[in-house]
């Protein structure tokens, strides 16, 4: 047997098994980040109350999906739940697992991106007359968003390579679609080399739409940490 | 709330604001008639901010009471007596028509100098965007300012920005204007364009409270001093008497410190 046969690597590069997994595990990917900001916002505001109930409810959501591995959660998901009576199909359990796993992060950067905006711009709403939901929607929020934008795609990146994990449980992504390549003409190394390529291809795509953005609107990051950092001294436009 | 009473627009009485063991405001009694210019100075921590502060509830009082326009600040008296806190959209209300200018501007960074005017009016009082933003506009020209309305605070001056903050403040139309050291964290050459806003402002007949070191503009601007220090007032009167001839040791103190080397404490 050969050790590389390049004609099994462009075959498995355009197989079309293979293409429907890039794909699935490109929305798979972004609906689960989106619905994972989702929560995660609400989650990073709900610990933002200070009362106690709040503040455990925070600490634990984010402690307990945090310290079960992603794995686990989804075989759960998928396995143990019909033992309660309670039936996902793969995509549901995909989708919850891949979410709920990617939550705690979202708001751990959405409650820091939060406490980041200086406590005087509170102060300057109240001054006006603003009241507390306001001045979170209109004046903290806005600025909180541009904090955590950068730290926010960088969890697409890591999203992209959790997708993998939902083969265990069936679904045909990317990883699962190039093993079943694999069942079939046992070329092993030509189908991962060419999932590796295209897991590389989607972040270095991803990595460059980023900066693309974070580029294109400077001057709107800009206004948020650079009015932090000075404070009083500023350029004469 | 209650009704307006005759008397001083600002009274307050007795007012202590505790920060742990550290006593901000000793128990202090001011009061302020509608149309008056009152400078607050003193030493840094004597407690000149800590009371502009609590005069719009962005501090709460420990004890005593504080009276703006007739009605209690953060707080009312139930039947039987006691003081309760208010709740946060009657101190919000409250605050409406009470403007602050703070000494780091506190400019909303996202938004142009026209949308930091129309703010208020916009988000608080729903007022439709053409017409919150043209009186904005006439705000912007009034401080000098007309032609940065598109501009964002980190593209103005420090001058520029205090300039703002007061209009933003004056977009409320309150009754009374709170300026907290507002050139104190300005470049020399910059103080001079804010003080002479808000020296318009006061031409206007705006009721004021104002800390500052700036004391030449205090005498200028002000109707009365209050010389603060530890949390007290050590001396207080017209403006000519308590600036240019003071009563006290302290004050003399502190006011030919200002000079030199500060010596005070």
């Amino acid at each position: 047997m050969q050790v590389w046969d390049w004609s099994v690597f462009f075959d498995t590069l355009v197989n079309v098994g293979i293409l429907q997994g890039v794909w699935t595990t490109v929305w798979l990917t972004m609906v689960t980040l989106v619905l994972a900001i989702a929560v995660g916002t609400v989650v990073a505001l709900i610990g933002r109350i200070e009362r106690l109930p709040a503040q455990w409810f925070y600490q634990g959501f984010v402690a307990f999906f945090r310290a079960t591995p992603l794995l686990v959660q989804l075989v759960f998901l998928y396995s143990a739940l019909p033992q309660m009576d309670i039936r996902l199909t793969v995509i549901q359990a995909a989708i919850i697992g891949l979410t709920l796993s990617e939550s705690p992060y979202v708001a751990e950067i959405v409650r820091s991106a939060i406490s980041a905006v200086p406590p005087a711009q509170w102060e300057a709403a109240r001054a006006i007359g603003m009241r507390p939901l306001t001045i979170m929607r209109s004046i903290v929020f806005l600025q909180a968003l541009r904090i955590a934008l950068p730290p926010l795609g960088n969890e697409f990146v890591r999203q992209l390579k959790n997708t993998s994990l939902v083969s265990v449980i069936s679904m045909t992504e990317l990883f699962r679609a190039t093993d079943n390549v694999i069942q079939n003409n046992f070329r092993v190394l030509e189908a991962l080399t060419v999932a590796t390529i295209y897991y590389l291809l989607l972040t270095a795509l991803w990595t460059f739409l980023q900066r693309a953005f974070e580029r294109r609107n400077s001057h709107w990051f800009s206004e948020t940490a650079g009015s932090v950092a000075k404070r009083s001294t500023g350029v004469v436009a | 709330m209650s009704a307006p009473v005759p008397g001083p627009f600002i009274r307050v009485t007795n007012a202590v604001k505790r920060f742990g063991d550290f006593v901000a405001l000793g128990g202090i009694s001011v009061e302020v008639d509608k149309g008056q210019a009152v400078a607050l100075i003193g030493p840094s921590g004597s407690g000149k901010s800590t009371l502009l502060r609590c005069l719009n509830a962005l501090e709460r009082i420990d004890e005593g009471m504080i009276i703006v326009g007739g009605e209690q600040i953060g707080a009312w008296v139930d039947t039987s007596g006691a003081r309760r806190q208010l709740s946060l959209r009657d101190q919000a209300r409250q605050r409406e028509s009470i403007g602050m200018v703070f000494q780091s501007f506190n400019l909303f960074p996202h938004m142009t100098a026209l949308e930091n005017v129309a703010s208020g009016p916009r988000l608080v009082r729903r007022t439709a965007r053409l017409e919150a933003e043209t009186a904005a506009r006439a705000l912007l020209e009034r401080v000098g300012l007309g032609d940065k309305a598109g501009s964002y605070p980190r593209q103005l001056s420090g001058g520029q920005q205090q300039r703002v903050a007061i209009a933003r403040a004056l977009a409320m139309k309150p009754n009374v204007m709170l300026f907290d050291e507002p050139t104190s964290a300005l470049d020399p050459e910059t103080v001079q364009e804010v003080l002479n806003v808000i020296r318009e402002v006061r031409e206007s007949g705006m009721t004021m409270l104002i800390a500052t070191h700036e004391m030449e503009f205090a005498r200028q601007v002000s109707d009365r001093t209050i010389f603060m220090e530890r949390g007290q007032i050590v001396e207080q009167g017209p403006s000519a008497e308590v600036l240019v001839s003071p009563r006290t040791e302290r004050c003399r103190r502190f006011l030919s410190g200002l000079t030199g080397t500060t010596t005070v404490a």
